[in-house]
């Protein structure tokens, strides 16, 4: 019972959602729909519990002092500062205070983290683009052809070069992410049936 | 098409919904078809996975170096398009979980996502149960860094900057920030597997990663880490079915160029 | 897991039954039965599952209790008769046999010369007339057929071991004029190097040849002899000692003398009761063995037997010196008052007692001076090993070592010298633990898997590199930065190349007309912010531009109040687009595909009825009017820095109305994205990517903003990268690109 009955429980769903999409029937859809906000309603439980594994994780990390726990502590203090303002403010997370928050702290940070990617992208080019084998060559002349084409320094160079990196990303390029994305989408079908015909219950682990 | 389109006329199912359900409708009985055969004991040749094959090599060198296995799950959930990935990603925790369980290594799991944290406690919580650990599995050893993908790879950076790891892994689904774990990951000189299915991250796992899993590889998982018949039969099922959809693209590119 | 036997699936612990075919999990082959509750577990477990109870003891398993009816082989022990044929004895003995066939003369010596209680007898297996060795057939033939019954009490006494090839010196004793031997009696195997018997005269020594002469003579065939007493069942009386094994190489001369067995002292009482009919050479033995029995031992002390303690010093004599009296090696009952001289006359040479040591071998004792080593006293059962010189030794005669004093022995040459290993004997393997052992066996045979060779490690990035290439970006992407600035026009003035898909975009935007609804799917996060930001406003101030309606839904939790902030800057510099009159920010959006399909869908807005900045109802806001679902719009706009959240676009929404679709991506998104609109039927009528993309779309509308003043500074960076990228190869050209890897 223990098990079958959670395993019948994602069964129903599974197959009550999949025939949604292929039968236009307003029942279906209304099923379909509640079903969705379940499982909206599930995951912010989730994130519950996701709350409670970061406060455990960092508060064990600041009571044995380990390495960087102050940052650890200033975690802890912004979140619950954020979480309490947001709770006791009367416009909600739509609130002052809490749209500060985002505004100027979370929106730089972010942003400001992923301009970091430039950095790192460049040293792991270094090492990537290296030539060790023959086809590694390609790969690089392919990539300065479309990384220079596509910039206004390819277009100031002539035409030659755009036209040259318009080519490859329309053609071998999408020919090649055409080619993952099918396997894919083999490999997402694939493990979908199998949890909708119970081969595969990873819930149950 | 269009003889399609009068076909349908009379159902509710658009052209789309139609050749999805085609599409099924060959997919289901084929993957029945090879898992009943596996079953049997018709165990087919699967092309070896340097990756997998290395999953052992390196939960024995943090068993032997006392260092936490780091294993990053993504940012995505088991919810959604990116439950496929995420799904698969568990596999290899699964394997390597219960490795880490019998040798005595230290796992560390950190996930993007509140369903995928519990999926993921539960896989290791069953990994040290089967060895008959119980007691030696840690609840914090599965962490939520954050939900947001910036926030997240800033967390996993942390850890693999100030934690000492043997190795790390990344399997499940990641945007652009996977470059950033992997180089902090490379600085730190720790050997690398990494696994990823969106076209745009490939890249990247293949720039950094010493053992790449590109694309359905990370699919392939539970086939070669678990060797449960269903997920063998799954595979060669897929094998079909892309071998269908090759055919049905090359007849369609004649059609659609000599006959019409 | 539990991995069903049936078809492989993996079903979870505890469960009795397969999931997939019902097969019978829980067998008992399985699992280890918990001893508390029962409940079947993994075999690979050490507690139970359900109680929590120790599965596998902790005790030391008993040992398994030795087979019984085993014969002893190897042991210097008189022939005795054994059940199995020689066939199976030439394989090896099996485990066992050895210890199970001792004559209770043997047993009855041990433990009474240890002080024990005498071990119970064991046994002896007959052995067919064939099996027997020549030498005790032909005794049989002359001494007469066995009494039938005869145990193993009826053993015969000990004899000094005969000289190889005459078979043991008591036997050729007996075949010299005493009885049979029982067919009951357990035969000694012959060691394989023991040469057949010589010729009646030829081979006999002279000892024996005498010893004959003494005695009477043997009956003739077919007559019957009595046995003597100590053949028969009141030999049992005897008491039993040992026989030393036969020498393995011709061994001859007398043995050193030994002192008589302890057991002398309880026999007495024996000797005097059973008749004598002892030979010539064995009497005289009992007086010396008599007043050579030692005290018993202490209790707790170990003492060694007798007959393991060799002669004194004092006895061993020097070479050539006739014995004086040749000690009994066995306890044999003898004739009083037989003169030692005709003992020792009738002793072969290596019985004889040889002589003691000069004295000048003696080294003079000593005095230590004070912290020096004192040197041990040797016990006296070592003494007659010890190398000391017993003065010049006879011609043929052994000087030193074990076999001083023998003469008539083979010299030792080292390549005749045969070391004979002996496999280790160790107990038969239960059927479990042979196919375990040899499943061990497999795996050990088996190569290793062969684990593919990790790429080299990347050593870390030198740190001056890191700050080398951050310098040189920073350089690349600040410069026209800060000009552009400072300055606010731009460095070079580069114009965008204007992809056909921007002018697509840009000719879609164009056809809506003012007071038209444009549904604006915002799936932009602040990590995006950065690339997608100039597009959007590019985008969105061309729809402002235009005067349209927008309506902002996004399925990103942090996108509506990112995308509330970028519409409230737009509407800013407009002047006249106000919230709630031109533009409604209709919050959040769930579900990834199943949002979009109710949105979509016949509910159409319903899904979201409040808009995100006040909560108000849809109905209530003057944008809204005549707005109920998808189809009321004239334009989708699409911002997303994945490809994957455009394609749920298209797939859920686009491919279900007519409304056109555009989308604004980030440029990593584009490859994936064109063939939506390069392809008829056109599923996306517009496609602009990255900040390229928006400075195009600028350039087309005219203005100069985020976008084309980042172009610049976008040429700057990817300039960069490419001379990264340069190096890189020219320092592996090189070889020094290891330094990175």
């Amino acid at each position: 019972m223990r098990r079958i009955l959670p395993t019948t429980a994602a069964l129903a769903a599974g197959f009550l959602v999949l025939l949604d999409l292929f039968i236009q029937n307003p029942y279906l859809d209304l099923i379909g729909w509640v079903l969705t906000d379940w499982a909206a309603i599930l995951a912010a439980f989730a994130l519950l519990a996701g709350a409670y594994n970061v406060l455990a994780s960092h508060f064990r990390r600041v009571g044995r002092r380990q390495e960087g726990w102050p940052y650890s502590l200033i975690l802890i203090l912004a979140l619950w500062v954020v979480l309490v303002v947001g709770i006791l403010d009367p416009s909600g997370p739509q609130g002052d205070l809490v749209s500060w928050v985002f505004r100027y702290v979370q929106f730089p940070l972010q942003a400001t983290f992923f301009a970091l990617l430039a950095f790192y992208m460049a040293t792991a080019a270094y090492r990537a683009f290296q030539v060790r084998r023959p086809e590694a060559l390609l790969m690089l002349v392919a990539g300065l052809v479309v990384l220079i084409g596509q910039s206004p320094v390819g277009a100031w160079l002539g035409e030659a070069l755009p036209r040259a990196a318009q080519w490859v990303v329309a053609v071998p390029t999408t020919a090649g992410v055409r080619g993952v994305l099918l396997g894919v989408a083999l490999g997402t079908v694939a493990t979908g049936l199998r949890l909708l015909m119970g081969m595969d219950r990873p819930y149950a682990r | 098409m269009d003889v399609l389109a009068s076909l349908l006329a009379g159902s509710s199912l658009g052209i789309p919904q139609a050749l999805m359900l085609a599409f099924l409708l060959l997919f289901v009985p084929t993957l029945l078809f090879f898992r009943a055969r596996v079953r049997a004991g018709k165990r087919p040749f699967l092309r070896p996975l340097p990756a997998f094959a290395r999953l052992r090599g390196l939960v024995g060198l943090a068993a032997e170096s006392g260092r936490a296995l780091h294993l990053s799950l993504g940012t995505g959930g088991v919810h959604g398009t990116a439950a496929a990935e995420s799904l698969a990603a568990l596999d290899l925790l699964d394997a390597a979980g219960r490795q880490a369980a019998a040798y005595g290594a230290r796992p560390l799991v950190t996930t993007g996502d509140p369903t995928l944290l519990l999926a993921a406690q539960g896989v290791l919580r069953g990994g040290y149960e089967e060895q008959g650990l119980p007691g030696e599995y840690d609840h914090l050893s599965a962490r939520l860094v954050a939900p947001e993908p910036a926030a997240y790879a800033a967390g996993v950076m942390d850890t693999v900057n100030h934690t000492p790891l043997a190795a790390h892994l990344m399997a499940g689904r990641f945007g652009d920030e996977y470059l950033l774990m992997a180089e902090a990951a490379a600085h730190q000189g720790l050997e690398q597997v990494g696994g990823a299915a969106q076209p745009p991250v490939l890249p990247f796992v293949q720039a950094t990663a010493h053992h790449p899993i590109l694309g359905e590889e990370l699919f392939a998982a539970g086939a070669y880490l678990r060797g449960d018949p269903a997920h063998v039969g799954s595979l060669l099922a897929q094998d079909w079915m892309r071998l269908l959809l090759v055919v049905v693209i090359v007849v369609g590119i004649v059609v659609k160029t000599v006959l019409v | 897991m539990i991995y069903c036997p049936n078809c492989g699936t993996a079903n979870r612990d505890g469960s009795k039954f397969c999931n997939e075919c019902g097969a019978r999990l829980a067998a008992p082959s399985t699992g280890i039965a918990c001893p508390e509750c029962g409940t079947f577990n993994p075999v690979t477990r050490l507690f139970c599952q359900k109680c929590g109870a120790r599965l596998v003891t902790v005790a030391p398993e008993p040992e398994p209790e030795e087979p019984e009816g085993v014969p002893v082989t190897g042991f210097s022990l008189p022939s005795r008769l054994l059940e199995t044929p020689p066939e199976a004895e030439a394989e090896g003995p099996a485990a066992g046999e050895e210890g199970a066939l001792i004559p209770e003369w043997l047993t009855g010596l041990e433990p009474e010369a240890a002080g024990e209680e005498p071990v119970q007898e064991v046994p002896a297996a007959p052995l067919e007339e064939e099996h027997l060795p020549d030498w005790l057939r032909e005794l049989r033939s002359g001494l007469g057929a066995v009494p039938e019954g005869e145990s193993v009490e009826e053993a015969p006494p000990e004899v000094p071991a005969a000289p190889p090839g005459e078979g043991p010196g008591w036997l050729r004793e007996l075949r010299s004029g005493v009885g049979a031997v029982p067919e009951e009696e357990a035969v000694e195997e012959a060691p394989p190097e023991v040469p057949a018997a010589p010729s009646e005269e030829e081979g006999v020594p002279d000892w024996l040849r005498k010893l004959r002469a003494s005695l009477p003579p043997l009956e003739e065939e077919g007559e019957e002899v009595p046995p003597p007493a100590w053949l028969t069942e009141e030999g049992a009386a005897y008491p039993q000692v040992p026989v030393f094994a036969e020498p393995a190489v011709g061994a001859e001369g007398p043995l050193p003398e030994e002192a008589p067995s302890p057991l002398e002292a309880e026999a007495p009482g024996a000797a005097e009761a059973l008749p004598l009919e002892i030979p010539p050479w064995l009497e005289g033995l009992e007086e010396e063995a008599a007043e050579e029995v030692p005290p018993p031992p202490p209790p707790g002390e170990q003492v060694s037997p007798p007959w393991l303690v060799g002669p004194t010093p004092e006895e061993i004599r020097a070479p050539g010196e006739a014995a004086e009296a040749v000690p009994p090696p066995v306890e044999a009952p003898l004739e009083p008052g037989r003169a030692e001289a005709e003992e020792e006359e009738m002793l072969p040479e290596w019985l004889r007692v040889p002589p003691p040591p000069p004295a000048e071998a003696v080294p003079a004792a000593r005095v230590p001076e004070e912290g020096e080593a004192v040197p041990g006293e040797i016990p006296p059962w070592l003494a007659p090993f010890s190398p000391l010189a017993r003065g010049p030794a006879a011609e043929g005669e052994e000087g030193t070592g074990l076999l001083q004093g023998i003469s008539g022995l083979v010299p030792a040459v080292p390549e005749v010298l045969e070391v004979r290993e002996e496999k280790a004997k160790g107990p038969a393997p239960s059927p479990v633990g042979a196919s375990e052992a040899n499943l061990f066996r497999q795996v050990l045979a088996e190569p290793p898997p062969e684990e593919p060779p990790a790429r080299p490690k990347a050593k870390r990035f030198p740190l001056w590199g890191r700050w080398l290439v951050s310098l040189l970006l920073l350089a690349a992407v600040g410069i026209p930065t800060v000009w552009n600035g400072v300055t606010g026009r731009p460095l070079l003035n580069l114009r965008p190349a204007v992809p056909p898909a921007v002018q697509a975009l840009y000719a879609a935007v164009e056809q809506v007309q003012p007071g038209e609804a444009v549904l604006v799917g915002w799936d932009v996060d602040p990590a995006s912010a950065g690339e997608l930001l100039p597009l959007a406003e590019a985008i969105l101030g061309h729809l402002m531009q235009r005067g349209a309606r927008l309506f902002v839904v996004s399925q990103l939790p942090a996108g509506p109040p990112l995308a509330q902030e970028t519409l409230d800057g737009l509407a800013r510099t407009q002047g006249v687009y106000t919230y709630g009159a031109h533009y409604l920010n209709l919050g959040y959006l769930p579900g990834d595909e199943l949002g979009l399909r109710a949105l979509s869908g016949a509910g159409g807005l319903a899904a979201l009825d409040r808009d995100y900045v006040q909560g108000k109802a849809l109905a209530q806001w003057e944008a809204a009017a005549g707005v109920r679902g998808v189809d009321d719009f004239r334009l989708i706009v699409v911002l997303a820095s994945d490809a994957q959240q455009v394609r749920r676009w298209i797939e859920q929404v686009g491919a279900q109305h007519g409304v056109p679709l555009v989308a604004g991506v980030s440029a990593g998104a584009l490859p994936a994205l064109q063939p939506y609109h390069e392809t008829e039927p056109r599923q996306l009528a517009g496609l602009a990517g990255g900040t390229p993309g928006a400075a195009a779309y600028e350039s087309l509308r005219g203005v100069y903003l985020a976008g084309q003043s980042s172009m610049e500074a976008l040429a700057g960076g990817v300039l960069a990268l490419a001379f990264i990228v340069i190096v890189g190869n020219v320092a592996l050209l090189f070889g020094l690109g290891r330094q990175g890897e």
